[in-house]
């Protein structure tokens, strides 16, 4: 072990306290996490240990909220963070059966260079365990001031529950409805908490799941929740295209967790479809980054004791507003057979809006249409398709962007 | 022994002694080996286990050499167990010692400490000097724990090649 030319400092504050979590260990932990007497993040390492001495030495460090975030979620390295805090770098000498402690406070001047964590020193993969808990928590400006914009808040309570129902949605088939609540907000700096309940529509008060279909409905929802804040934003803005993003770990997730039900490839492209939605969402979410709040980030799980799983900040704003509106002048098809065979199943002839089963390609599409013209529409062929359920042909122009169809039929 | 083994020579009168001797030290092979002192609270998990002569471990040490303090699990030392009690794997690495099936090249713990990391170790294991059981993380699929037995001494580990697991390149 390196000498300290230094008596010991008395403080506890670089000592955790609570939620302690090894992020990589071996027989004993190598790199760790948890909380001061303060509830300050502090991320901690092994050393050195002296044999002779019997003598464990670590360093710790305290951390912001968000540079804890940006290393969980690999954005800096345990080495940047040392360097960050060259004046405050906190050697403890434990003892082996840690009955007592030591601590040094120490700039990086004082340490040898050769202790120092290397370039690559990335954040481990961590599991995470699966929760029916999320939480969005802003970070910066007003809410530091444990204050959101209702404007703002409204945009949280739309889309985000937009995100988990999409998740859902492609999980349908297995008999469990979604319910998601929200519970009461906690200050510091401004969080949002929201809860899912999955129901058994079968037996809705039934509690048990014996075929572990609800764990796994679980365990899925957290690895798409996790796709959509981590790999979604990087793929759009790379791909600039939803047909190309890659799905494949969530995918590989599915087939593992429900191996019994396979889904067709129509079923992945309605996923890219629901994800490209999604990253809509997030667009939504992240209007005020920068003007109310600089970043937002999403937990999973009780946020005092988990680990973010995403975050949306400036750079993923700026990304999405420019991917978006890109994708979405691309992607819009004009179909030019101007004949189709549909059959209307909802029709409301002051609008003249309504939708329809399209026949295309051998499969039957749902779409939504409008009738132009102003000529009333009851008793035409229109009317008659609706109410004897019938296959008419008709002619119009028909649209289709990001998997959803739209006809503007002539009135004939 | 030697009263079973002639008991059992009674009973196969055909059979020679050293055939019997073969038969009883087969069946009773394991019992060669005891894992009283390794303090595990629960032995069974040893019960798929596995000696392991052919394949060679990697192992760190902070030393250019292999020393008995190196082969000391951290309950031995008398370390406090310092990760989640309810994470039986790495509750079940605490009384073991760490070594890593040489397949794997990278090694996140000499990035984050390079000291404590420093060497590595390329051993083989002789016969009978204790049980290994495969434990992987999700960063390290080749992780294992070996499990001394009671009576293992540094003779039953083979030393095969010393490197300096870290160059480092970097400046702070």
């Amino acid at each position: 072990m390196f000498k300290i030319e230094k008596e010991p400092t008395k403080t506890s504050l670089p000592i955790i306290k609570s939620n302690y979590k090894s992020l990589l260990y071996d027989e004993g932990s190598i790199l760790f996490s948890g909380r001061n007497y303060l509830g300050t993040r502090i991320l901690g390492s092994i050393a050195d240990e002296d044999y002779e001495l019997r003598k464990l030495r670590y360093f710790h460090i305290l951390l912001s909220e968000s540079d804890y975030t940006k290393f969980i979620l690999k954005k800096t390295t345990y080495r940047e963070l040392i360097l960050q805090n060259a004046n405050d770098i906190f050697v403890v000498d434990y003892p082996y059966d840690k009955s007592s402690y030591e601590i040094f406070r120490l700039n990086l001047n004082q340490i040898p260079n050769e202790y120092i964590p290397l370039e690559k020193s990335f954040c481990p993969d961590i599991p995470q365990k699966p929760s029916i808990q999320y939480s969005l928590r802003m970070i910066g400006k007003l809410a530091n001031d444990h204050l959101i914009e209702i404007t703002d808040l409204l945009k949280f309570d739309q889309n985000f529950p937009t995100i988990i129902r999409n998740g859902m949605k492609f999980l349908n088939g297995f008999g469990n409805t979604l319910t998601l609540y929200s519970q009461p907000r906690v200050a510091g700096s401004f969080i949002l908490n929201y809860l899912i309940k999955i129901d058994d529509e079968k037996n809705p008060s039934c509690e048990s799941d014996f075929f572990g279909t609800k764990q796994n409905i679980i365990r899925f929802l957290s690895t798409y929740m996790e796709y959509n804040f981590t790999k979604l934003c990087t793929e759009l803005v790379r791909k600039r295209s939803i047909a190309d993003l890659d799905v494949d770990s969530l995918m590989n997730e599915y087939n593992h967790l429900f191996s019994d039900f396979k889904k067709d490839t129509t079923s992945i492209e309605k996923l890219k479809n629901d994800l490209y939605e999604n990253a809509k969402c997030i667009d939504a979410i992240s209007t005020s980054i920068g003007t109310n709040f600089d970043q937002i980030e999403i937990y999973s799980g009780e946020i005092e004791n988990a680990d973010p799983i995403g975050i949306i900040d400036i750079t993923n704003k700026s990304n999405l507003s420019i991917a978006i509106p890109e994708i979405e002048s691309s992607d819009i098809k004009t179909y030019e057979a101007n004949e189709f065979s549909i059959r209307i199943y909802q029709l409301n002839t002051d609008s003249r809006n309504g939708k329809a089963l399209l026949k295309l390609n051998d499969e039957d599409q749902k779409i939504g249409f409008n009738i132009s013209g102003k000529e009333k529409l009851s008793e035409t062929k229109y009317s008659e398709s609706l109410y004897f359920s019938q296959f008419i042909t008709i002619k119009g122009t028909l649209k289709s962007q990001n998997g959803s169809y739209n006809l503007l039929i002539d009135f004939e | 022994m030697t009263i079973i083994l002639t008991e059992l020579k009674k009973c196969f009168q055909s059979l020679t002694l050293e055939f019997c001797e073969s038969v009883f030290l087969t069946i009773f092979k394991d019992m060669h080996m005891t894992f009283e002192n390794l303090g595990l609270p629960d032995l069974s998990i040893l019960d798929n286990a596995f000696e392991d002569t052919e394949n060679q471990y990697k192992r760190w040490s902070k030393v250019d050499r292999l020393t008995e303090s190196n082969f000391k699990s951290r309950y031995e030392k008398g370390i406090k167990f310092d990760g989640d009690p309810f994470d039986t794997a790495h509750y079940n690495s605490y009384f073991g010692i760490s070594i890593i099936r040489v397949k794997q090249d990278e090694d996140l713990r000499a990035i984050i400490a390079p000291v404590y990391y420093k060497y590595v170790i390329i051993i083989k294991f002789v016969e009978n000097a204790g049980k290994i059981i495969a434990s992987p993380t999700l960063n390290n699929p080749e992780h294992h724990d070996f499990y001394k037995q009671d009576n293992f001494t540094m003779d039953l580990v083979k030393e095969y090649q010393i490197s300096c697991n870290i160059e480092r390149r970097e400046r702070v």
